[in-house]
């Protein structure tokens, strides 16, 4: 049986003024946070916008998720969703590269 | 019996070109002490030298030096053959006996290139002598450097 990150929270639609410390306060009703953070642009450490929160405990997460879900904040409409499980994540697939002269 | 020299056997075949990656190629050696010298070079990705080196049985040796022999290369001349060109290089040099051979010329793409060019039947020999070593050197190399033996 594969195993849910149920604990982890994919956050989006925020506004970019939200920051790592108003992600976690957003969140923190509902019980004890691991970890929030919120992705950066790698170049210009501008938040785009979306991010991710985990919680200690599933139950809290569900809740969470639950009472935020399309909830309006800063005066956004946000989405807040189970995140996918690492594995699922899509990996950059190499394109069929060659590199030497082929030998088989 | 004659001396060693008349017993002596030295292949070398190189194939490459010089281009955005670098100098690719691919080259490998018969020497006369037994070794196989490999090596397959490109700068692709900033990838960089491949470089294999194993010793070979008398019994081998002596396979390479009948897969040469019965070629009939050592009859042939590269004075026909198309020049090596700006797609790229390939020479060939043996010493077998009292005989050697030196050629250089273009990369042959397929039979095509064989047939329109002006020494067709020379060419062919040397096109299918350099699969065969081709096939010989890489299933050499292959076997020796397996990442999880058989």
């Amino acid at each position: 049986m594969a195993k849910r990150f149920t604990t982890q929270l994919f956050v989006s639609r925020l506004s970019g003024y939200t920051t790592d410390q108003s992600l976690r306060q957003l969140f923190s009703p509902f019980g004890h946070i691991r970890e929030a953070r919120l992705i950066k642009d790698s170049q210009t450490q501008r938040p785009k916008g979306f991010g991710f929160v985990t919680f200690e405990s599933e139950d809290d997460a569900q809740k969470a998720m639950k009472a935020m879900d399309g909830k309006i904040v800063d005066g956004r409409l946000i989405f807040v969703e189970a995140a996918k499980d690492i594995e699922a994540q899509p990996t950059k697939v190499e394109e069929n590269t060659q590199s030497h002269y082929k030998t088989s | 019996m004659g001396g060693e020299e008349e017993n002596e056997f030295y292949l070398r075949y190189y194939v490459g070109h010089k281009g955005k990656f670098g100098h690719e190629f691919l080259e490998f050696e018969f020497r006369p002490d037994g070794k196989l010298r490999y090596a397959n070079n490109s700068n692709y990705k900033n990838d960089t030298m491949i470089r294999k080196e194993v010793f070979l049985t008398p019994a081998l040796l002596k396979e390479c030096k009948r897969i040469v022999s019965e070629s009939e290369i050592m009859k042939e001349d590269d004075f026909k053959w198309p020049e090596p060109d700006r797609v790229g290089r390939q020479e060939l040099e043996i010493v077998m006996g009292n005989e050697h051979i030196s050629f250089a010329t273009s990369k042959i793409g397929s039979l095509v290139d064989v047939q329109s060019s002006d020494d067709p039947e020379g060419l062919r020999i040397f096109y299918y002598l350099v699969q065969d070593l081709k096939c010989l050197v890489f299933s050499l190399i292959s076997l020796h450097f397996k990442i999880k033996p058989i």
